[in-house]
């Protein structure tokens, strides 16, 4: 039990290290090409920046800070995620697929459900 | 002086009073739930608001403010868990007075200091609103970019894990201020052909989904906490002999809260460490700290208030929020079409003390409410979580769809509840991401009219002193989390 949980805390801290920086850098190189595909407009137009402009400024700051972040001296091992969360996220899940059905019957069968599945007889 | 009364006359309608009493007790009722708190309580009533007039909007949104800060120490003293974070501190020395069967004294002096605290703080904000709209006239595109940006800096240090995580969830939230249509170029950015996206994405949505959705996911998670609830028997005026001893803390904390309050994005919860440690610091008793000091709770409870009000400073009269809470309340107020900022004091000065006077109001009413009521509100920390989150779920869900009656912020809500949860997990702020998506909009608007100005010379901005000013705090609020460290190592 003990090794398990050794694991499952070093699963955790390479997430939290490598994993999350990984991440947001790849979301932020992503991002970063759709800021390519964006209209740019004439220079008498521009009003002082293009469009792109602010954006890709945000994106390659936020690259910059995702670098820094497997240096930080700060928590990587973290409690595994309890079974009532993903749970709950299913519930959510269902909740979306229900609302094509009808609104207010997933909202009444969500809250019920959620509160079964928490304990409450 | 004029403005002063035309408030309190906005303030005189019968019906913004009984909302005004109608959103103590709710508020109240959110701070002395677990888990719950002032910011998603603000949060979860936003779309409710929208359909009222502004200053009855605003009003209720303060109101629950201010009710909900002082009502965080209900549970922090009943049960030994903070109704909400500024209460932390209040935990310590309330739960030793209950559990000596004192109670209703420890909630009697919180009442009190609470009362006291919040009193003293809107009166300050009174006395800086002449002082601040005289400063409107100094402020131009530029200088209105470097404070954003100096607002957006002080993110780096209200972060519980780090200071660049702090940022990068602020960075964020810039980013997802770009979405939709851009007002400069009229541009279309990141709406992938979605209509819905143009107009961006809402802050109430968002809201929703960080500050409630993301809550419930987190409290899924502590399903397996039992808390003890102390009896509470009837609340009770502090002494004399209690009066004596805590006033000067009492009115150090107030001072403490207001000032930290001012200070853009840092909130009550800051305010109150600083007021209880202030207050162990400077009594003839530290060693009673921590095992049921009178003096610890007013210390608390008065920081905590205070901040309330002066986190409306930054937030009125600079459009840089002053808490959690208040990035909260700043969208109510974008939302409502009402231009927060130095301006607000000379173009909407009634509305502005009718907001001044509501939160008066209110910290007298608590008060009241607090010692009356107090057993009444006592008896909601005996909802089980069960029932209690997938109400609030309920309650998210509706107020996100009433917005305009449309799916696609339900969807935003939720989507945003679980980036929201990640984000928490991994000890990114949520806070910082909801200041982010606020201010997003205005730092790129005033950039851009900062360059049309300066005709495209952006290192313009640094040679105008006031804008010079703001930077130089940018500079200090970012290097001041990574110095302080250092010293702190260099002293060990």
């Amino acid at each position: 039990m003990a090794v398990e949980s050794n694991v499952t805390d070093s699963n955790s801290s390479n997430i939290s290290r490598w994993v999350i920086p990984g991440l947001i850098i790849l979301f932020c190189i992503v991002a970063f090409y759709f800021t390519t595909q964006f209209d740019r407009v004439p220079e008498i137009l521009k009003r002082g920046i293009q469009p792109s402009d602010f954006p890709q400024l945000i994106l390659l700051l936020l690259i910059g800070l995702a670098c820094l972040l497997p240096f930080e001296k700060t928590q990587h091992n973290r409690p595994a995620i309890p079974p009532s969360v993903f749970i709950s996220l299913l519930l959510i899940i269902a909740f979306v697929l229900l609302t094509h059905l009808d609104f207010f019957i997933a909202l009444g069968c969500f809250g019920g459900l959620l509160s079964f599945s928490w304990g409450e007889r | 002086m004029e403005a002063i009364f035309s408030g309190l006359w906005a303030l005189a309608d019968p019906m913004l009073l009984l909302l005004i009493v109608l959103a103590t007790l709710g508020g109240i009722l959110v701070g002395a739930l677990p888990g719950l708190n002032a910011t998603n309580g603000v949060a979860l009533l936003l779309p409710f608001t929208i359909t009222m007039e502004p200053i009855a909007a605003i009003a209720v949104l303060t109101t629950i403010y201010c009710a909900a800060t002082f009502a965080g120490a209900v549970t922090a003293i009943l049960i030994n868990t903070p109704g909400t974070s500024a209460s932390a501190t209040t935990c310590l020395d309330g739960y030793p007075l209950a559990q000596r069967g004192e109670a209703g004294r420890a909630l009697g002096m919180a009442a009190v200091s609470s009362t006291i605290g919040g009193i003293i703080s809107v009166l300050c904000l009174m006395a800086a609103a002449p002082l601040l709209a005289g400063a409107a006239y100094k402020f131009a595109p530029p200088e209105y970019f470097a404070l954003t940006v100096f607002g957006l800096s002080m993110l780096a240090s209200i972060g519980e894990e780090s200071s660049i995580k702090s940022i990068m969830s602020g960075a964020f939230g810039v980013l997802l201020a770009t979405v939709g249509i851009d007002l400069l170029t009229t541009v279309e950015r990141f709406t992938f052909g979605m209509n819905e996206l143009t107009e961006g994405i809402g802050f109430v949505p968002v809201m929703i989904g960080v500050f409630g959705i993301a809550e419930l996911l987190a409290q899924a998670g502590q399903l397996g906490i039992v808390r003890e609830r102390i009896t509470l028997r009837a609340i009770q005026l502090p002494s004399k002999a209690d009066y004596q001893k805590t006033w000067k803390a009492i009115l150090r904390s107030s001072g403490i809260g207001t000032f930290i309050g001012i200070l853009p994005a840092e909130g009550a919860t800051i305010a109150s460490m600083i007021g209880y440690n202030e207050a162990k610091r400077w009594s003839k008793t530290p060693e009673e700290f921590g095992k049921g000091s009178i003096e610890g709770i007013a210390g608390s409870e008065a920081a905590n208030n205070s901040a309330t009000g002066g986190a409306m400073v930054p937030t009125l009269a600079l459009g840089i929020p002053g808490s959690p809470t208040a990035a909260v309340i700043l969208a109510g107020l974008m939302v409502h079409g009402l231009r927060p900022g130095p301006t607000m004091f000379t173009e909407q000065s009634t509305f502005v003390f009718a907001i001044f006077w509501s939160m008066l109001l209110v910290n007298v009413l608590f008060f009241f409410v607090g010692l009356f009521g107090a057993r009444i509100f006592a008896r909601a920390t005996l909802i089980p979580l069960t029932i209690l989150w997938p109400m609030v779920f309920l309650f998210s869900i509706v107020g996100a769809y009433a917005l305009d009656q449309s799916m696609i912020d339900v969807w935003i809500a939720l989507i945003f509840g679980v980036i929201g949860y990640l984000m928490r997990r991994y000890g990114f702020s949520v806070v910082s991401l909801a200041i982010g998506l606020i201010l997003g909009g205005m730092l790129e608007k005033r950039l851009g009219q900062s360059m049309v100005m300066l005709d495209e010379q952006w290192w313009l901005i640094a040679t105008r002193p006031l804008s010079l000013f703001f930077l130089v705090l940018t500079v200090l609020a970012l290097a001041g989390p990574f110095l302080l460290k250092q010293l702190k190592t260099l002293k060990s």
